[in-house]
């Protein structure tokens, strides 16, 4: 990231306030908006030729954060600000308001981040935002900055002036309302459907993306948001990550920094540059929002071919290239995927009492899902329709916080075993590390050879089969995957 | 012109079918003589509609029975009418015999013959009864006829492939269409194994008032008429009524009561069809000694397994039912019905859902 400098220059001549620097309408407008916000707050910009330049010249600047910039640079260039502080050293973002009012901006974590990582020693954003700015010295990288919030063009100008302190910042760390907040939902609530409980486990152990199959109304939507309450928490590092996206993206939501994984769940109209991300102001797209969580994608079946084919290059390298005109834009995209299809159009194959389909309809509607696609999926699981049974199901309910002590088990094992290498979870394995990583005793390597006899097992499944042993056999802590692991496994390959 | 290829011409003509054939030759005894009549004598037999009469005349020099042979004998399709000494004894005896027959392969023999029949958009439940079914009979030694149509039909005919059996396909289309599509290696399957047997014309298209129409053959052809999985309105069973109309036997495998794909299978049944709970119902009521023996594995099952394989059904059950009724865990039930797999004493038709193996 490259931070503007802006010029300010005010000599005799023709009044006029003229701005350079290959500016787009909306920088360009910040010329009206600074003159009266200047006006209002009660200082005379006195008759004299002003020219304003944004360096370096040959990249185009975009976005209403400039105003304030602008502002503060005129008050200097006429003497209004004797700042105290270096302006060198110092970066300020915000858009004005006519009354002088300071207006919140979308991306300033990534700015204070980038300011800090720079060397920048002070940063004046929007009250708005100052939260967010905050967030960036937990971050340890050795150095420091100071976050200065502001709300009105006065009050920067009284700071700069050294008139005035800045207003303390309170960082509350709310520990517990994260807390409630991911226990909304749980696992606990699910009755019956130990199979989609099960299978949510390893997936999430390993990092698999998976596919739930079911009927309508089966547990399947529920099942998939709950999936980020058992995902090991994120790491100061990771929400971060996350918040920086939420925030360049203007889907910031919270005060300060985001501290649980994002859900995103897209509707399944969603087009391609939604997905993936672009416009003519190149935006993340739900791909880059879902980073370091969950994408959901219920009725997987209905979404438009050329949709789910964008995933295909993301969900192997864990980032989103984007090429427009104006340049080449890598969003990171490191995504859990989890998805939902009914069985066939009507939903209720197999249930030959409810569901008209032929046995062609009913390929047709999962070949819907390409194979591609599919091959990127190790998880794909059945859940058949609910019963009233499953209501009266007694029995001990596992909660999501137990789940996920199992998942930060398997987390801990994998990252032991990984120990200076690029992989993190199990389903990252290529068919090298897998024969690796993935050792086969005499038994184990004979069911192999029984499986592959008696099933129709493609090569990519059986690695598919095997990185969902190694789960397993993660969870339940075992050093070498076994029989039971491997028959598991199979139960979870796909059957399209 | 030969008898032959006036039938052979007759069966051409468009919009002919059995019943005016029917018609035309009570009231002029032989192809030949329809043939030969000129369009007066034609009207005054009043046997067929203008229309007809138009088609019969006109088609006389259009349609070529020669070059229709020739095409014939090219596809490898042979051709018999009713006088011949080929044409099958069983089916000559029926109400309306078809005159004439199409034959890719070969016709079934004297022995014994079963027909499998059912419903299209059958469960894995009816699917894997036609098949067992269709295997067992050929184990038995008898000839599996059916028609080739998805669901039940398909499965018979695959079955008795499986048990190294007869299988013949009556269709409901010429010989030389196959339909439905998906079926295309199953048809030359079936060519290889027994023959596809049609009494409409080369290329005749599928429609649906031929299917009914070509019941009466299947039943015809049979000794015994098995109904797997059939609603109350259903082909299969007006093939069931053929039967008996024409002597032959019904059986019919049970299905769950309102169970609307078992609706017709189960009213069968209390009209007096004989029930099916068993494959071994089948040798015993027809009368045929069994080849060999089924191995029963099941008894050196540990108990573990027991458990899970005596919660089994043939009809398909989910995991997270299993899971309810034996108790067990999830990952503990995969490695259970995995190995049961591998004995081959259940599979799994569906994702998830395992299903007891005949």
């Amino acid at each position: 990231m490259l931070f503007v400098t802006v010029e300010t220059d005010v000599c005799e001549g023709l009044p006029s306030i003229d701005m350079v620097g290959l500016l787009n309408s909306e920088v360009r407008e910040a010329r009206e908006r600074v003159r009266t916000a200047v006006r209002n707050t009660g200082i005379i910009i006195p008759p004299k030729r002003i020219t304003i330049n944004l360096s370096p010249a040959d990249i185009r600047k975009e976005g209403g954060f400039f105003d304030l910039p602008i502002a503060v640079g005129i008050l200097c260039a006429l003497g209004k600000i004797k700042s105290i502080y270096n302006m060198e050293e110092t970066v300020i973002v915000g858009e004005l308001s006519l009354d002088g009012t300071i207006k919140g901006v979308r991306g300033v974590l990534a700015m204070a981040l980038c300011a800090m990582e720079q060397g920048y020693k002070n940063i004046i954003v929007p009250w708005d935002n100052v939260y967010e700015a905050c967030a960036v010295r937990q971050h340890k990288c050795g150095k420091d900055i100071n976050v200065i919030g502001v709300r009105r063009l006065q009050e920067a100008v009284d700071i700069l002036n050294g008139n005035r302190e800045p207003e303390g910042i309170i960082i509350m760390e709310n520990k517990d309302g994260v807390e409630k907040e991911s226990q909304k939902e749980d696992f606990g609530d699910m009755c019956g459907q130990e199979n989609l409980k099960r299978a949510s486990l390893v997936a999430a152990a390993g990092r698999h993306n998976i596919l739930f199959v079911g009927p309508p109304g089966s547990g399947k939507t529920m099942a998939a948001l709950r999936i980020p309450s058992i995902l090991s928490k994120p790491d100061i590092d990771e929400c971060i990550e996350i918040t920086k996206i939420h925030s360049a993206a203007g889907q910031l939501k919270e005060r300060g920094i985001i501290r649980k994984r994002p859900f995103r769940n897209p509707h399944h109209t969603i087009t391609g540059v939604a997905m993936a991300g672009g416009g003519s102001r190149v935006t993340p797209g739900e791909i880059t929002l879902a980073h370091r969580g969950v994408l959901f994608l219920d009725e997987l079946a209905e979404f438009r071919r050329e949709t789910l084919e964008i995933l295909r290059q993301p969900l192997e390298s864990g980032r989103v290239v984007i090429v427009r005109n104006s340049g080449i834009y890598v969003f990171p995209a490191d995504i859990m995927l989890v998805a939902a299809t009914n069985p066939c159009r009507c939903g209720y194959y197999p249930d030959r009492n409810k569901c008209r389909c032929t046995d062609r309809d009913v390929q047709k509607y999962m070949g819907k899902i390409s194979g591609p696609l599919m091959s990127r999926i190790d998880i794909t699981v059945t859940s058949p329709l609910f019963r009233a049974e499953d209501f009266q199901h007694t029995g001990k309910k596992l909660s999501s916080h137990e789940l996920r002590k199992k998942v930060e088990g398997a987390a801990v094992i994998q990252r032991e075993r990984y120990k200076g290498t690029n992989i993190r979870f199990n389903s990252e394995l290529n068919p090298g590390e897998i024969n690796k990583y993935c050792y086969l005793g005499k038994n184990e390597k004979s069911i192999i050879k029984e499986i592959f006899a008696s099933m129709e097992i493609s090569a990519r499944a059986y690695y598919k089969i095997l990185k969902t042993a190694r789960t397993i056999a993660d969870i339940e802590g075992k050093v070498n995957i076994e029989e039971s692991h491997i028959a598991e496994a199979v139960g979870y390959r796909s059957v399209v | 012109m030969t008898e032959r290829e006036c039938w052979l011409w007759l069966n051409n003509v468009p919009y002919m079918w059995h019943n005016k054939i029917k018609k035309l030759l009570e009231a002029f005894g032989t192809p030949l003589e329809i043939y030969n009549s000129s369009k007066e004598r034609l009207v005054l037999s009043k046997a067929v509609s203008e229309k007809d009469i138009y088609h019969i005349t006109h088609s006389k020099g259009i349609i070529d029975p020669v070059k229709i042979a020739e095409d014939m004998d090219k596809k490898n399709i042979k051709f018999v009418t009713i006088d011949e000494e080929k044409y099958p004894g069983r089916l000559k005896l029926i109400d309306n015999p078809p005159y004439c027959l199409y034959v890719k392969g070969k016709l079934p023999e004297k022995g014994k013959a079963v027909s499998v029949v059912g419903a299209r958009n059958c469960s894995d439940y009816g699917r894997n009864m036609a098949r067992a079914i269709g295997r067992k009979l050929a184990e038995l030694g008898s000839d599996v006829i059916s028609g080739m149509a998805r669901g039940i039909d398909t499965y018979g005919h695959i079955g008795a492939l499986e048990g190294k059996g007869y299988t013949y396909a009556v269709l409901g289309s010429g010989v030389d269409v196959c339909y439905p599509s998906e079926n295309a290696e199953l048809y030359e399957e079936i060519v290889k194994r027994g023959g596809v047997i049609s009494e409409f014309p080369m290329g005749a298209k599928p429609e649906g008032w031929r299917f009914p129409q070509r019941n009466r053959i299947i039943s015809g052809l049979s000794h015994c008429v098995i109904v797997v999985e059939a609603k109350v309105k259903s082909g299969s069973l007006i093939t069931a009524e053929f039967a008996l109309e024409q002597g032959a036997d019904v059986m019919a495998v049970p299905g769950r009561a309102g169970d609307k794909l078992s609706e017709g299978s189960n009213m069968l049944i209390k009209d007096g069809a004989e029930i099916i709970t068993c494959l071994d119902d089948i040798g015993n009521f027809l009368g045929m000694a069994d080849v060999k023996n089924n191995e029963n594995l099941i008894k050196l099952l540990e108990k573990d397994f027991e458990v899970v394989y005596s919660e089994t059904d043939l009809s398909p059950v989910s995991i997270d039912e299993l899971a309810e009724r034996t108790g067990m865990k999830i990952e503990k039930l995969y490695e259970i019905l995995l190995k049961l797999q591998l004995r081959n004493l259940i599979w799994e038709p569906v994702k998830n859902y395992y299903a007891r193996k005949l």
